[in-house]
């Protein structure tokens, strides 16, 4: 055995065999925290890697992807006809499709050009065996091609027919063989139905039009020079994307969500820093005499060093392994949870498929031990500091924390104003940099601050104590007091997470007010129609344009709003959505918020009449136009600007969406199918029987779903709640760590007073009593806390709501404090930390006065 | 009243449509399966003899194409194969004259002549100008082929049996003159070879006397179908085109080649004899192996190639050149469209 | 063997002042000057807080004088680089404490391993076992340090002290702790000790017992030699 591991032996794995415990609560808060990222980290590693599986099955061998926003018109395809001699190009349509077999699966529509488009992806025939496939086989029948995976599930031949919903139409289709699972049947994890060009169209309501053409080039061509020549031939209103851009669009429009979930498990793992930095704090401030021995003895100061960084490195390998295996359990959960939002919210048809857990283990392994390093470095630091003289007492550490209160307290109060400098900056690429880099300060002036708060905290509640509870009281307040290193970390500690929880509660609440009070001025009408969707509160696929005039002519409708929203992007790529509506239904109505509190109905009636455009706020925001700018917007007939006539409130798009009137966009895209529709049904016409209405008369010309009013405002909350709830559950944990930190700090100290504890029974307290005054202290450290973290609280609050959330999705929100939640999460932390103190209070009451005093 | 009827439906059914043109170069979409099939053979500025075929498919909404080029002094042969729906600016077929295009191969009339462009990479690129030396052969008397007795088992067949072809292949910058002779082929109809068939035999002969003869044998198993038949096209001025009955027609395999891709054993050469016509001909490939693996397209294996005549005519020595094609050999085709 | 060795060292201290820093500034050593000749047992008495202990800690180099010279072996502890610090106090310093500071999680013989093995070396494990044999507690070498009576804990500390074959050895009220038979056999050890060793052993102590048997006493009072 070496010099080093004794002193390891001495300082480190000696006393943590005596009290496990304290070296168990901070790898349990390790191992959350670690578990926590890596289940986040998971989560979304997953949906970026299933975006970018889904596109490139789909984008395959293809340089260059073209694009357009109503579609290609096939004739459009001609431009394209001079790259043979230097490649070839392979359109498609694309789609969903409802399973109407009673799964209700959603799976995408693609329609490719059969031979051609082995040049770009490639499909294999499993079954029939043989040269069957030809040309009756591929075309003009209605035949699709399904992957192996999808007919088992679906118990599908060849030969077998299947029903389907696709643009909001009924269709039975011949099922023409069955394809491996890979190339192209890859995509959306195998659910694809793969058919040819035309049939697709038919199935889709897209006759005329293909959604993307994929271009391959030959080796030997510049795929530069070749990428000028294209974009120049290329028809106005088409547009050119390297094919990667599909996913990172897909990724972008899911990015803001992502970035929160990481920024909270973050959070977790930095109330697990504080843990294990409290721990390891508690560890150099009791063990201060083996150390001066040791250093009497000739120890190095490196020795030391290096014990109790190996302590924190110990903490944080057995909290990583530990995290590991709990992040494998909740990174399913996590998984579940953000692939439902995803595919609810973003893209119906989006299949979020597990990625290898490998990479998130690593990165959380590595986030983990970085966290555990750096946590011990400060408190191992001061371990060096301990004067080989056994004569010192402890308290020497207390003594720098005390010199150093007041100019700790100044950087805390300088922190502020940085944080609130670094809150004015504008988002970095859309993403809030700056804002969360001000909750970094935040969380900096809590920690600097937060020895102060202990001293404060233990002299003016100590003296009410000392008046309320006596004897007790004055010894809580002086035990709290006293030990303002340690403590000052654990109420940091509590603060930080429980001061998140309450902003988050607060922000939630406030935007899920706002999005009720916004969903009511909303929705005006009594029903609202989009093509059937099994069930899904997404839009899967869209209505043929004979429903308006179906819809208008039932009886008892007053006026349909036919609704149109198509993803594009920018000349620069972002992607926002390019919607359009009737303004006539809009100047009837309202129902279309604008910001400025201005009357809808007279604005729309305008734009209309000027051929303007009233674009949302995330628009607004996002692209820096706000009312009276021009926006530009890229139609086959070219790009085309138009005035912004009013910039309304809108909560349910993060990308911003730009809205023309229902004729001027017929004129310009040619596009007549439709999203949704809104229905207003006559006075006095109830919504429900309206709706049974609608669907008796639909029969087999429509596959619709209808939603009244009521419906949607209460599926628009439970959207709304269910993408919140990962966050909910990352605070609890956070929370909960917490309260573990300041257990931990209290079992600290009770095992560090073990000597007044003796000396105190000794000259007559009673158990009874010392188990009290810890009970108190353990409340007192629980109460400056939870006063700082509703300090913090208000400024996390106010930076997520005034700041990351504007700039990451774009949104206003009014503030709402829930103050009945508020105070019962306070109130549950205030309680569970009183109850952290039971068990130090247990065994500081259980101290043998004798043997205590005989210890040294 | 019925009997009103029974000739109105007979007229529906029987459709006596004879071809007319421009129009019927073009594409017959109501027709399940439609082929537009040229060869040739080309003599070079470089001295060197070429062959070519040309073939636009068509099945449904499905355009293939084969292209292939014999060079016969190199005693090479290479071909290539495309496959497409039909889409704007990648394949189609226009129905009001002759202009299909497959990618980059193309053929259309432009004043009186055909546009013919195909080509590969490695092979090059054949640009050539076919000038019609005849009218259109209407094959069956009204361009009417029956390939067997059931009601689906014919064709519309029409040909245009002598061009004088003149052009260039350019490959790598460099540019080779070309003249010569082409054939042109075009069948629409259902499309299905007649039950129990097992290959089929044609040959398309430019003669030296300015004649030509096309025949066709469907084999079936027990031998040739009844259904075997063939058109003679007198050199200009000597008549219409004459069907030749099967029964008139003498044709056998003189040796074999054995493929190596696809081990299917092939004629290697032909004696064939046309009794009524006094001719008796010897007909051998320039290239033994002008066999297509087409795995990317109709999935056909089959040998279409170059060949040599020699033979005499009542008597007289006659020479010409002739393009044959050969189905069914092998074993089984090869997969198509989507490889299992 | 270690180089130091070869003879027991003699100390030389001048005007060594020694002044703990605080509110109200304590002065512990007010300018001693002190000569220890090599193989010494010198005993310094004084009253509580006189300086007899803070003048050991300055000797074994853990703690450092506010002015003056301390030179051992004709070496200047006083402005020695930490570095070469730690090591005279391994090496070349064994130090005895009141309360024997031992280190709880350590076993006996861990506690006595330990400076030699602080030192890389690998006869820690025999030379622990000969000072436990020769302290008498061999058969407790398995033991932990709460396990043991006073006396025996204290002879554990001498043993540790003598780990690396130190030449110095400070005893700081070794027998302050102990009851007098126990405190009589500790003295007795290091007596012994020091003579087959031939170590310099200056001892802090109240008790004139225990002064009785060094070779010279010195009397310390408010930070300077009397007399």
């Amino acid at each position: 055995m070496s010099g080093f591991s004794l002193i390891f032996r001495a300082l480190i794995t000696g006393p943590a065999r005596r009290h496990p415990i304290r070296v168990l609560l901070p790898t349990i808060g390790v191992a959350i925290g670690v578990a926590a990222v890596a289940a986040i980290h998971h989560a979304n590693r997953s949906v970026t890697a299933s975006f970018r599986e889904a596109a490139s099955a789909v984008s395959g061998r293809s340089d260059f992807v073209v694009t357009g926003t109503a579609g290609i018109p096939i004739e459009r395809l001609a431009a394209l006809s001079f790259l043979w001699p230097i490649g070839s190009f392979a359109p498609a349509v694309t789609g969903s499709a409802v399973l109407d077999d009673g799964s209700r699966e959603v799976a995408q529509v693609l329609g490719i050009d059969w031979g051609g488009d082995s040049a770009v992806r490639e499909v294999r025939l499993v079954a029939p065996a043989g040269p069957t496939a030809r040309a009756d086989l591929l075309v003009g029948n209605g035949s699709v091609f399904v992957s192996v995976p999808f007919a088992d599930r679906h118990h599908l031949a060849p030969g077998t027919e299947l029903s389907l919903v696709t643009g909001g139409v009924r269709h039975r289709v011949r099922v023409g063989g069955i394809l491996e699972l890979s190339g192209l049947a890859r995509a959306s994890g195998g659910d694809i139905l793969v058919t040819d060009i035309f049939t697709a169209q038919d199935l889709l309501g897209k006759r005329g039009l293909v959604d993307r053409v994929d271009i391959v080039l030959d080796p030997v061509v510049s795929r530069a020079d070749a990428g000028r020549e294209i974009a120049r031939r290329l028809p106005p209103g088409l547009s050119l994307e390297p094919p990667g851009r599909a996913a990172q669009t897909a990724d972008r429009m899911v990015r803001a969500f992502r970035l929160n979930l990481n920024a909270l498990g973050s959070l977790t793992l930095l109330v697990g820093i504080f843990l294990i930095a409290n721990a390891v704090s508690i560890a150099v401030l009791r063990r201060r005499p083996e150390i001066a021995t040791l250093r009497a003895l000739g120890a190095s100061r490196t020795g030391i060093f290096a014990a109790f960084l190996a302590e924190g490195l110990a903490i944080g390998v057995a909290g990583t392994l530990l995290g590991e295996v709990l992040g494998l359990f909740m990174s399913r959960a996590a998984l579940r949870a953000v692939g439902g939002t995803v595919s609810s919210i973003y893209l119906p048809t989006a299949r979020i498929a597990g990625a290898g857990y490998g990479g998130a283990m690593a990165l959380a392994a590595a986030v983990g031990l970085c966290a555990a390093v750096l946590a011990t470095i400060l408190p191992a630091i001061e371990a060096t500091r301990v004067a080989p003289s056994p004569a010192m007492r402890p308290g020497s550490i207390e003594g720098t924390a005390r010199r150093r209160l007041w100019p700790r307290a100044l950087g805390a109060g300088a922190a502020l104003p940085a944080a609130l400098a670094l809150s004015r900056a504008g988002p970095v690429d859309g993403f809030p940099l700056f804002g969360f880099a001000a909750v970094a300060l935040v969380v900096v002036a809590l920690a600097l601050a937060a020895p102060l708060a202990v001293r404060l905290g233990a002299a003016l509640p100590g003296r009410l104590l000392a008046r309320g509870f006596g004897a007790e009281g004055r010894l809580a307040a002086g035990f709290f007091g006293g030990a303002l290193a340690r403590n000052g970390i654990a109420v940091t500690a509590l603060a930080m997470a429980l001061g998140m929880t309450l902003a988050m509660i607060v922000t939630v609440a406030s935007i899920r007010e706002t999005v009720r009070v916004w969903v009511e001025s909303t929705l005006r009408s009594d029903l609202w129609i989009k093509a059937d969707a099994g069930g899904r509160s997404g839009i899967v696929g869209d209505l043929p344009p004979e429903t308006v005039a179906f819809l208008e002519g039932l009886e008892g409708v007053a006026a349909v709003d036919p609704f149109r929203a198509r993803e594009t992007t920018d000349a620069a790529g972002h992607p926002f959505t390019l919607a359009s509506g009737d303004f006539r239904v809009v100047a009837r109505v309202g129902g279309l918020p604008l910001l400025g509190g201005a009357d809808p109905r007279p604005v729309a009636l305008a734009a209309r009449e000027r051929g303007e455009v009233l674009v949302s706020e995330p628009f607004a925001r996002r692209f820096g136009i706000n009312k009276g700018a021009s926006v530009t917007v890229s139609t086959p007939a070219g790009p085309r600007s138009f005035r912004v006539a009013g910039v309304y409130r809108d909560y349910s798009n993060d990308r911003g969406t730009v809205v023309l009137d229902r004729a001027l966009y017929l004129s310009l895209f040619g596009d007549p199918r439709i999203t949704s529709a809104a229905v207003l049904a006559q006075p006095g016409v109830d919504a429900n029987t309206l709706r049974r209405r609608i669907l008796a008369s639909a029969g087999d010309r429509f596959a619709l779903s209808i939603s009244t009013n009521r419906e949607l405002r209460k599926e628009a909350l439970r959207i709304f709640d269910r993408t919140f709830a990962v966050t909910r559950a990352l605070e609890a944990i956070a929370v909960g760590v917490a309260v573990l930190g300041i257990a931990n700090a209290l079992l600290a100290s009770a095992v560090e007073r073990r000597r007044s504890f003796g000396l105190l029974r000794a000259i007559g307290a009673s158990g009874q009593q010392i188990r009290r005054a810890t009970l108190l202290e353990a409340l007192l450290a629980g109460l400056v806390g939870t006063l700082a973290a509703v300090a913090a609280g208000a400024a996390f609050a106010w930076l997520l709501l005034g700041v990351i959330n504007p700039q990451s999705f774009g949104w206003t929100v009014a503030l709402r404090v829930p103050a009945a939640t508020l105070a019962g999460a306070t109130l549950l932390v205030l309680a569970a930390s009183f109850l952290a103190g039971v068990i130090p209070g247990r065994i500081a009451a259980a101290v043998n006065p004798a043997a205590a005093l005989q210890e040294e | 009243m019925s009997g009103l009827r029974v000739a109105l439906l007979s007229l529906l059914v029987a459709s006596p449509i004879r071809p007319t043109f421009p129009r019927d170069h073009g594409s017959h979409p109501e027709a399940a399966v439609e082929w537009w099939y040229y060869t040739g053979h080309l003599d070079g500025a470089d001295g060197k003899a070429y062959g070519f075929q040309l073939t636009f498919f068509r099945a449904r909404d499905l355009h293939l194409a084969h292209f292939a080029w014999t060079d016969v002094g190199a005693g090479t042969f290479a071909y290539d194969e495309k496959t497409h729906l039909g889409l704007p600016g990648i394949a189609g077929a226009s129905q009001t004259g002759l202009d299909v295009f497959n990618e980059d191969w193309s053929v259309r009339e432009e004043k009186a002549s055909v546009l013919l462009v195909a080509g590969r990479r490695d092979i090059g690129r054949l640009e050539l100008t076919l000038t019609p030396a005849k009218p259109p052969v209407l094959h069956g008397g009204d361009g009417l082929s029956q390939k067997g007795p059931g009601e689906k088992e014919y064709s519309h067949y029409v040909s245009i049996t002598r061009f004088s072809a003149t052009g260039a292949l350019s490959r790598n910058g460099s540019r080779t003159a070309l003249s010569g002779t082409a054939w042109f082929d075009h069948e629409w109809g259902p499309g299905a070879l007649p039950a129990g068939a097992a290959g089929w035999d044609w040959f398309a002969l430019q003669l030296s006397d300015g004649s030509e003869l096309m025949l066709y044998r469907i084999r079936l198993e027990g031998g040739a179908s009844p259904f075997s038949a063939g058109t003679f096209i007198p050199a200009n001025g000597g008549g219409p085109p004459r069907p030749i009955a099967w029964s008139d027609v003498a044709l056998a395999p003189l040796t074999t080649w054995t493929s190596p891709r696809s081990k299917a054993v092939y004629p290697a050469a032909w004696s064939l004899a046309i009794r009524s016509l006094g001719l008796e001909t010897r007909v051998t490939p320039l290239v033994a192996d002008q066999e297509l693996v087409t795995e990317k397209s109709t999935g056909v294996t089959y040998w279409e190639g170059a060949c040599r005549v020699e033979g005499k005519s009542y008597g007289r020595p006659i020479g010409g050149r002739a393009y044959v094609e050969m189905t069914g050999y092998a074993g089984r085709d090869v997969p198509g469209l989507l490889t299992p | 063997m270690p180089p130091n060795a070869s003879s027991a060292p003699s100390i030389s201290c001048r005007a060594l002042r020694k002044v703990y820093a605080g509110a109200e500034p304590v002065v512990a050593l007010d300018g001693l000057d002190l000569e220890v000749p090599a193989g010494e047992f010198l005993a310094l008495v004084g009253e509580s807080g006189s300086g007899k202990s803070t003048l050991l800690h300055l000797v074994g180099g853990i703690d450092r004088p506010t002015s003056g010279e301390i030179d051992v072996a004709g070496r200047a502890i006083a402005t020695l680089p930490e570095r070469d610090l730690v090591l005279y106090r391994r090496r070349e310093v064994g130090m005895v404490f009141q309360f024997f500071n031992l280190l709880p999680h350590l076993t006996v013989r861990e506690n006595v391993e330990l400076p030699r093995r602080l030192d890389g070396g690998t006869d820690a494990g025999i030379r622990a076992a000969v000072l436990l044999e020769r302290v008498g507690l061999a058969r407790r070498a398995c033991a932990h340090p709460y396990e043991l009576s006073g006396g025996e804990m204290q002879r554990v500390a001498i043993a540790r002290a003598l780990g690396t074959g130190a030449r110095l050895l400070l005893a700081d009220e070794p027998t302050g702790n102990l009851d007098s038979r126990n405190g009589h056999e500790v003295l007795t050890l290091l007596d012994e000790i020091r003579r087959e060793r031939g170590v310099t052993l200056l001892l802090a102590t109240h008790s004139a017992a225990a002064a009785a048997r060094a070779d010279r006493v010195v009397a310390v009072k408010d930070g300077r030699i009397l007399g």
